[in-house]
């Protein structure tokens, strides 16, 4: 075949401008961090090789990092099982309206949240969490329970919470998005047939739906999972990861030290035990819901 | 049966029962913030629900000059178009490449790009923002631009490539019959062919890049190249907020994402139905 090393030729100069971009705007920061995270480096200077001294104050003698870490966790596991959740029983609801015109109405409002910027939903819930003018007290206050209003995130104890409900205001529409595609992938055939042999709704839905959305289920939390360990904007636009260290997450963690005090190796540092943090929860949700057998219709 | 029919009666009404009171829980905050844009700081003290006797539109004029949300829509508008733009061209050839043409290796390359997806930016931004600075490019818009296209284009790629492989042989091969290269086969088939991929990768991106906080708040702080979220701030400050200015911001910002994605919609949910999530 004489045209074959030209087709090699065509084919790797089309990939060529990807591989490129991911190998310096991902692989050489990822690269780098790893060797700075064993240096103590001001980003002006020469760095310092410290070797693993970065870690063993990160992980043995910083409590803001445990403080961070165990907020990054409770977020994206509380927002991540809620989320996903709501998305898979709206995504059920919505399927089973007949009149296509409502259907597409919910499904684009329910995903409205989900396109926001995090910045902007942000402003805005900081704007109704307002203990004085926001929407949320004032809405209390005319249903008459003034015992529950409260300085939404002015509370330490509080405030995390009400930034994982913002939270998962904003993904439940993509988790919606993601099982309404993969309920409508499922053949109607396999229900109708159940229905047949008797089974009700919930029979359908625990031995059809869930069982074989299981990679659909998989890859939901995955995504909620990442999105979670990132946090970031929210919190800094609403809280600045207060009050007083209340709220902070690991990427607010990692922006103090490296920006704030110019600690670029520990920011580095944190920065990759966020990364392992983030493969091992990972690894633990393929293990226990993914499926290795690929199922077919 | 009365009973049966009785229990189908509740559950569809809960059903609907709890579909208006989400639809509720996610409209409502906006449009309270749309009334809040166009009243004064009295008229919003005095009741915040209600909206005010006059529009005052004053709120609107007064967060795109005087907030300087209009430079910074202009902004983002160049940096996120020419992201898009390059992320599409770059990520539909290699997305091509990847599912037609790559005889040996395109799985292993597909895995080793999509991994790079599990890497959290913010792990790594501080080595990044060191390169950048290495690279001069701090405080410029093509600083923004590389960055988002290089975070970017991993998943594009893997959105192309199934979409391609969706494709079938036969469209190429008839091609290449009538003489096509493999060069003319993309261009004058393939890339005709791919608009729903195409609608997918653009919202998508726009999407994400529209609101990209961190690396903009990190590296921009020129005011003639901040882009939208970095302009959220300026009514806004420990001692008092203006509400009318505030809210009319994040409606500048929020109403162009809803008007782009309701008229893009039925691609992109097309697009996420089809082939584009499929893990």
């Amino acid at each position: 075949m004489p045209g074959n090393k030209k087709d090699y030729l065509v084919s790797y100069s089309f990939l060529m401008p990807v591989i490129l971009m991911i190998l310096v705007i991902i692989f050489i920061p990822m690269v780098s961090s790893f060797l700075t995270s064993f240096t103590e480096w001001n980003g002006a200077s020469k760095p310092q090789i410290t070797g693993i001294s970065n870690y063993i104050d990160i992980l043995l003698k910083n409590k803001l990092f445990f403080k961070s870490l165990s907020n990054s966790l409770k977020l994206t596991l509380i927002s991540s099982v809620l989320s996903v959740t709501i998305g898979y029983f709206l995504a059920e609801a919505l399927i089973t309206i007949s009149r296509k015109r409502l259907s597409e109405f919910y499904r684009l409002v329910f995903f409205i949240p989900a396109m926001l910027p995090l910045a902007v939903v942000g402003i805005l819930f900081k704007f109704i969490y307002n203990p004085t003018y926001g929407l949320l007290n004032n809405l209390l206050q005319l249903l008459h329970l003034n015992g529950l209003t409260h300085s939404w995130l002015g509370e330490a104890n509080l405030a995390i919470y009400s930034i994982i409900a913002v939270n998962i205001w904003k993904t439940f529409g993509l988790n919606m998005i993601i099982f309404y595609a993969g309920l409508k992938a499922i053949p109607k055939e396999l229900y109708e047939a159940a229905s047949i042999d008797g089974a009700g709704k919930l029979k359908k839905m625990f031995f059809i739906s869930i069982p074989l959305l299981r990679p659909v289920i998989e890859l939901a939390i995955v995504i909620s999972t990442i999105l979670g360990l990132k946090t970031f904007d929210i919190v800094y636009v609403m809280t600045g990861g207060g009050p007083g260290r209340a709220t902070i997450t690991v990427p607010i963690l990692i922006v103090e030290n490296s920006f704030r005090y110019n600690k670029f190796g520990y920011g580095a540092a944190i920065g990759m035990v966020l990364f392992v943090v983030t493969l091992l929860i990972i690894y633990v949700i393929r293990k226990f819901i993914g499926t290795k057998e690929k199922i077919e219709f | 049966m009365n009973f049966k029919n009785f229990k189908n009666l509740i559950i569809n009404l809960s059903k609907q029962g709890i579909l208006v009171f989400v639809t509720l829980a996610v409209l409502y905050p906006l449009f309270f913030v749309l009334i809040t844009s166009f009243k004064t700081n009295d008229e919003f003290y005095q009741n915040i629900w209600l909206p005010g006797k006059v529009f005052h539109f004053e709120n609107y004029i007064m967060a795109w000059i005087k907030g300087n949300l209009g430079l910074y829509t202009l902004n983002s508008i160049i940096v996120v178009t020419s992201s898009i733009f390059l992320i599409t061209l770059f990520s539909i050839f290699a997305g091509y490449s990847l599912a037609k043409l790559l005889k040996k290796g395109s799985s292993t390359i597909t895995t080793i790009i999509l991994s790079t997806m599990m890497i959290p930016n913010e792990a790594t931004i501080v080595l990044l923002f060191a390169l950048m600075v290495r690279l001069g490019t701090i405080n410029t818009r093509a600083n923004l631009i590389i960055v988002y296209v290089g975070w970017s284009l991993a998943l594009s790629t893997y959105i192309f490539k199934n979409f391609f492989l969706s494709l079938p042989k036969e469209l190429s091969e008839a091609a290449k019959i009538d003489g096509c290269n493999e060069f003319q086969v993309f261009t004058k088939i393939m890339i005709p062919n791919s608009k729903p991929a195409i609608a997918t990768v653009i919202i998508f991106n726009f999407i994400t890049l529209w609101g990209e906080f961190l690396w903009a708040l990190l590296t921009v702080s020129d005011k003639n190249i901040k882009t939208i979220p970095l302009g959220l701030f300026t009514f806004q400050n420990q001692y008092s907020t203006q509400w009318g200015p505030l809210s009319a911001s994040i409606s500048i910002t929020i109403i162009p994402l809803i008007l782009v994605f309701v008229y893009f919609q039925k691609y992109f949910i097309e697009g996420m139905t089809s082939g584009a999530i499929k893990g």
